[in-house]
């Protein structure tokens, strides 16, 4: 037997059951049993050993000088690729074009206003300045996401800003996209042809059954919500495909214990995917909360096992992807960069997307405009009539965001065996304890992620071929045949 | 209170000092975290020998002690989450600085 010296590389480790999981800053994983965990750790495992060699392999530790600088040399370079979203800058430029809106959703985070006060709608001064701001971002990508309110009820500034934007787009010839957060409740004829000429991209919401969207999503009209998407939608697949919208789902207390139901519903739709989310605390969803929320751990209860239904709906055969595990399991999974704006190291806010509210002013997230509407504006970071692109996105907002939302430097995520997985939601930390780095023993953001990536990364490790083989159909867009050919 | 932690001494029925070791804890981290607790007391921080004094005196007329020794837990709770976010930045520090500075490398340009 031969015993070797070897430097432990920085990883952190958490005790499972009857053996430790470690993770390194290149977010790569690996299991060990007590006395394999012991041995490592007073430099006593053998070179000759499986995990010895597993363990170097993927960067735990190394055996010589020269080792020890290869593998820091090759963490870096998978660190890097990781936080490769950070090299563009903000891709993603939301433009709240009205606050008005034709629906009362209990649980609106943005407290929308009349159909009537058209005070409240983003003018053309404003609309052609916020473009203007926009093309001026150094990313190759512009996706120009329209919010509202009900944003089809500022029409004509979509439709000039559209016109806009493809015009500058000549000249800067950047990858350019165009999304439309709608309800679907009163979509034109002329507008859905002048979505399809401009390749514009639908975003709905759907809660649901007819009982679980229409509890909620109440109208001005008083007439079912459901009932108008549902027509709507059709109208719009018709003229633009299938593919054509997406839909999002809101879970309140009322539709939470329903959610295999709704899967079902989201399927019968035609839907391929799904995104389980938990309510945001801000906006109606804050003045209505004994209505609508519901604890943390019955959100997690529910996620489990929608997503182990939505597992087993795929091993029949249907394709179909919870959007939030599959972006957990592509940083598992893989080495690449998943730049997600709401689960980020440093937060997407700001720097992987911004919201442009109808006055102008400058938003580093949605949630940030939607505190704002409470009457706190901390997080303003000017305004596209007042002030230059640089003061915007190079000011003390941002640059303090990006500051204090590293991870790895957070008390408690700094020694979090999932780090390299997550990510921090500043604005909600400071909504919760008016600290923009937060108190993660208190975060219902901490313990309901955590809850899930934990859930994940067990499911992982549990390697059950059929179910990785699901896994890999989510990750990478190809079909469970594909897959299983590869791993023949 | 103070018969059960000789670090925390009532003063008067709405004043109280803390004493915390300098050798754990920075005047920074104590400053950080007295400043969070302005808006109850008003407060002066001092040095003798190896502890950071601090002396809490509550802005209301007549203070439910309840209240105040509640608060004063929640003061040595920030001080010590102070303290902690110190010491990992001086340990991960510079991985922050290099995310930080990449992110808004383009700037420079």
């Amino acid at each position: 037997m031969q015993t070797l010296n070897y430097n432990l590389l920085p990883f952190n480790f958490k005790k499972r059951e009857n053996e430790y999981l470690l993770v390194n800053q290149a977010g790569e994983y690996l299991t060990l049993s007590e006395s394999e965990f012991e041995k490592l750790t007073t430099g006593k495992l053998n070179s000759l050993d499986d995990i010895y060699k597993k363990l170097k392999a993927k960067h735990f530790i190394s055996d010589s000088e020269e080792g020890t600088e290869l593998a820091i040399d090759l963490l870096s370079t998978k660190l890097r690729t990781r936080k490769a979203f950070l090299s563009d800058f903000t891709a993603l430029h939301m433009i709240v074009v009205t606050l008005r809106c034709n629906c009362r959703c209990t649980y609106c985070q943005v407290s929308s206003v009349d159909i009537n006060k058209t005070e409240y709608d983003m003018d053309w001064k404003t609309a052609k300045k916020t473009i203007d701001i926009i093309f001026q971002s150094p990313n190759p990508v512009i996706k120009i996401e329209y919010q509202g309110g009900e944003p089809l009820l500022n029409w004509e500034i979509i439709k000039e800003s559209i016109l806009y934007a493809e015009f500058l787009n000549k000249f800067a010839k950047k990858n350019l996209e165009f999304i439309i957060c709608t309800n679907l409740k009163e979509i034109t004829e002329e507008q859905i042809k002048f979505i399809k000429k401009h390749k514009v991209i639908l975003s709905s919401s759907l809660d649901g059954l007819k009982k679980h969207h229409d509890l909620h999503r109440k109208t001005q009209d008083n007439k079912s919500s459901y009932d108008a998407f549902l027509s709507n939608l059709q109208r719009v697949r018709k003229e633009l495909g299938n593919d054509c919208c997406s839909a999002l789902l809101t879970i309140t207390k009322d539709n939470l214990s329903d959610l295999k139901e709704i899967i079902d519903h989201y399927i019968e739709l035609g839907f391929q995917d799904i995104f389980l989310r938990a309510i945001n605390p801000y906006g109606n969803a804050v003045k209505n909360a004994n209505e609508i929320n519901y604890k943390s751990s019955e959100f997690i209860e529910s996620y489990k096992d929608a997503l182990n239904y939505i597992i087993k709906l795929n091993l029949k055969g249907k394709l179909f992807v919870e959007s939030y595990a599959t972006l957990i399991l592509s940083r598992i999974l893989t080495p690449f960069s998943t730049g997600f704006v709401d689960l980020q190291s440093p937060s997407g806010a700001g720097i992987s997307g911004v919201i442009y509210d109808y006055n102008g002013e400058v938003y580093p997230a949605d949630e940030a405009r939607m505190l704002a509407r409470m009457g706190d504006k901390h997080f303003c970071m000017g305004n596209v009539l007042t002030n230059s692109y640089k003061e915007i996105f190079n000011g003390t907002v941002i640059r303090d965001i990006v500051y204090n939302s590293c991870v790895e430097t957070m008390p408690i995520c700094s020694d979090c065996i999932y780090q390299q997985y997550c990510g921090a939601d500043p604005i909600r930390n400071y909504l919760e304890t008016k600290d923009i780095m937060g108190n993660r023993l208190t975060s219902g953001f901490c313990y309901k992620n955590k809850a899930i990536i934990e859930y994940l990364m067990q499911l992982v490790l549990e390697d059950n071929k059929d179910i990785m083989n699901v896994f890999w159909t989510w990750i990478t867009k190809r079909s469970l045949k594909e897959v299983q050919l590869e791993n023949i | 209170m103070n018969e059960n932690n000789p670090l925390i001494e009532q003063i008067s029925n709405k004043a109280y000092v803390v004493q915390l070791n300098n050798e754990i804890y920075s005047q920074s981290a104590v400053l950080s975290a007295s400043n969070k607790f302005s808006d109850f007391f008003y407060i002066k921080v001092n040095i003798e020998d190896n502890n950071l004094i601090i002396t809490f005196e509550f802005k209301e007329y007549n203070p439910e002690p309840n209240l105040i020794q509640s608060k004063i837990n929640e003061f040595c709770n920030e001080a010590l989450e102070q303290q902690v976010r110190e010491d990992i930045n001086r340990k991960f520090g510079n991985l922050r600085e290099s995310i930080y500075n990449k992110a808004f490398s383009f700037m420079q340009d």
